[in-house]
């Protein structure tokens, strides 16, 4: 009994100690894949409560970083795959892009909210999957093959289309006035 | 060799996340050389992902740790977020969220280093006690206990010695008494000091030669036991050490950087984070995890008698988030200010000087934050004020300075007088165009000292310092009874074997000779930072 119970609150450490590291990664992650706050904290929710199911299934604890951010990656995509009106800023499309003034004063915070909101925007027209590799890689800071393990990929294919994936997002940033 | 395009461009994308072997590099270095179009796309990709990487982060729901607890024990998922109580009015407000994009601080618990308590995420802040800004920026009375070594009004200041190629010997030393405390060897100087509000502890900073690295320790002055607490990348902002209202936790910034085990000098993790000092148990441990956190300073204990340690999130738009201390999951912030950062509260608790601007990460890895549009350090408002504005709306402390085309201050300091009037600030690097005729206004070399009464800083607010050129500005603080500015000058090394040297100047600001402690031997010896018995 003692010895059950002793397991029992191990576990629970173990994923204290989980959900405090990963928590906020997992849903920043999953707000830049989904666009939305309210589904990005659901999608968080879901995840950690799989994660504290699966526990027993994580022997390598080198690669809970990965692991986590498979079970939230599944759990995005079939959030997405149930709703189709995930990119609610698509709609903006015919909003004129505003080019700072480089003025001075208190102008500067909202141009740099501006800015986050133009980026955002471009990131949620980009294909789930060119997302998905480009948050991991570029915001996340993920390696080829660390991607691979979380998308379920070789690290030549994450190659592949993580360049297919920077170029379109050149393209769609160059469209909001951000890079030539 | 010829390749395909497409080829190129994914052994371009690939190189920008480290990706490539050795053999892949060299081909693209080469074809690099030749290829203007491929030079573009590096340029663009590399553009690409400086964006994305700049990116601000969110916070978490406040309740997500309880939601999740609740899932586990219930066996169930997240009811989606159309059938949740309110939830179709939540959709403006999440539209808007993700419209500005993600301007709300992240906090991460750190991972446990040293004697962290592992609490269970149950508890939400719902429970919490709500707290006001006025209530939680005043701080408390510091105990009015005399120091063992360092009584009220006294000024102390280290002393760094020994001869060029030797082992350099630390000792903080009583001005009144010339009483001294040997703080061992060190291997550079010290740039940095804070007295616990007790009096029995003294934490400070010192340079690890010229590595660019800094080292953080805790002398007991009961005993003179000195206690290593970690070593940080000198960068910007990370000098703050800040005491709690009832002297029981120090804490201070660390950038993560690894030295080799030689060196006996690392800290984990990535990025740059808080850590806290305990001084009951003699430990100390990461606080926060996020990877862009610095201390900023204790507010009062709350009415349960938790630490409340304010901490600053360098991102776009830094924010800085008032957190519990020691830190209890689930319920982490009880205040959050956007747009500040580094707040620094007057003993009086009215007010605060804080930065505000649009802040980018810099240095070789990208890790270090820095202002680089429209950084400006601010007088806060009243805190005390039952009007509508916000007190986080600030006035600008140099009332002459226009950030012309958003160049202004990359980074500098500030600090408070014991009459919570006096303010000071110097280090200030500016970007933008000079002001001044002369091209030196504002300068980095000088120190800002006004008053919040009479009309803050201008460049009429210079201290009469007789500087070298090689000389800089390390530390400032005011004499207790507020008559006199300390400030440590500091003299670069002017060569191999020649240790940096540096001297205190107590100018008094009704006008009058200065005071200069250190200087005038040969080497001449490092004196400062200095502090004053509570």
């Amino acid at each position: 009994m003692t010895a059950s119970r002793d397991r029992f609150q191990a576990r629970d450490a173990q994923f204290d100690r989980l959900f405090n590291q990963f928590s906020g990664p997992i849903y920043n992650y999953a707000l830049r894949m989904i666009g939305d706050a309210d589904r990005a904290a659901d999608i968080a929710q879901d995840t950690f409560i799989k994660a504290y199911r699966k526990l027993d299934t994580l022997t390598d604890a080198s690669a809970v970083r990965s692991w986590i951010y498979r079970i939230a990656t599944n759990t995005a995509i079939d959030a997405i795959r149930r709703s189709r009106h995930t990119v609610r800023m698509d709609t903006d499309e015919d909003r004129p892009v505003e080019q700072p003034d480089g003025g001075p004063g208190p102008e500067t915070q909202v141009l740099s909210g501006m800015l986050d909101e133009r980026i955002g925007r471009a990131l949620l027209r980009l294909k789930p999957k060119h997302r998905q590799c480009l948050i991991l890689s570029d915001i996340d800071d993920m390696s080829a093959a660390q991607i691979g393990e979380v998308m379920g990929m070789k690290g030549g294919a994450v190659r592949v289309l993580l360049c297919r994936a920077r170029a379109e997002m050149r393209r769609l940033l160059a469209a909001e006035g951000l890079v030539r | 060799m010829t390749f395909s395009s497409s080829h190129v461009d994914e052994l371009i994308s690939a190189s920008l996340s480290g990706d490539l072997t050795d053999t892949e590099r060299a081909e693209l270095d080469a074809h690099l050389a030749r290829c203007e179009r491929c030079r573009a796309t590096l340029a663009a990709f590399k553009s690409e992902r400086r964006i994305l990487s700049g990116l601000p982060t969110a916070y978490p729901p406040r309740d997500l740790s309880a939601r999740v607890r609740a899932g586990i024990e219930s066996g169930g998922l997240a009811a989606p977020w159309w059938r949740r109580p309110g939830g179709l009015v939540a959709i403006g407000a999440s539209a808007l969220t993700v419209a500005v994009a993600f301007v709300v601080v992240v906090f991460n618990q750190g991972p446990a280093e040293v004697g962290q308590a592992s609490g269970s995420p149950e508890a939400t802040l719902s429970s919490a006690p709500s707290i006001s800004a006025a209530e939680s920026l005043v701080p408390s009375v510091a105990p009015s206990m005399p120091s063992t070594f360092l009584a009220a009004g006294q000024l102390g200041y280290f002393e760094l010695g020994g001869a060029p190629f030797e082992p350099s010997h630390l000792a903080f030393i009583n001005d009144a008494t010339g009483a001294s405390i040997d703080a061992g060897i060190v291997s550079g100087p010290p740039i940095a000091a804070s007295l616990s509000p007790d009096g029995q502890w003294l934490a400070y900073i010192t340079q690890k030669g010229e590595s660019g690295v800094n080292e953080v320790w805790a002398l007991d002055l009961r005993d003179g036991t000195v206690t290593p607490l970690g070593c940080s990348v000198a960068a910007r902002f990370t000098e703050r050490l800040a005491w709690s209202p009832n002297s029981r936790w120090l804490a201070y910034t660390l950038m993560a950087v690894a030295l080799g085990a030689d060196a006996g000098c690392q800290a984990p993790g990535t990025g740059t984070d808080v850590w806290l000092f305990d001084v009951r148990a003699v430990e100390h441990h990461q606080f926060t995890g996020a990877g862009y956190a610095y201390t900023a300073q204790f507010g009062p204990d709350s009415p349960a008698g938790e630490g409340q340690l304010w901490v600053s999130f360098a991102m776009g738009q830094p924010q800085t988030a008032l957190l519990f201390v020691p830190s209890r999951p689930g319920r982490e912030t009880a205040e959050q200010a956007p747009g500040v950062f580094l707040p620094v509260v007057a003993a009086s608790g009215n007010r605060a000087l804080f930065w505000t601007g649009t802040m980018a990460p810099s240095g070789g890895d990208g890790s270090e934050w820095r202002f680089y549009l429209g950084g400006m350090p601010q007088l806060s408002g009243d805190f005390r004020s039952t009007g509508p504005a916000s007190p986080w709306v600030g006035t600008p402390l140099f009332t002459d300075l226009i950030p012309y085309g958003g160049g202004a201050f990359a980074y500098g300091k500030f600090t408070w007088g014991p009459d919570s009037d006096l303010v000071a600030f110097w280090d200030g690097a500016w970007t933008g165009v000079p002001q001044s005729a002369d091209g030196t206004y504002p300068a980095q070399q000088g120190v800002y000292v006004g008053r919040v009464s009479s009309g803050l800083l201008s460049s009429a607010s210079r201290l009469p310092l007789t500087l070298e050129p090689n000389t800089w500005i390390v530390d400032v603080s005011f004499t207790p009874d507020g008559t006199a500015a300390v400030v440590t000058v500091g003299l670069a090394s002017a060569g191999i074997g020649d240790p940096p040297s540096a001297y205190l100047q107590i100018v008094a600001l009704a006008g009058g000779q200065p005071r200069t402690i250190g200087g005038g031997v040969n080497p001449p010896p490092w004196d400062g930072p200095a502090v004053f018995g509570h």
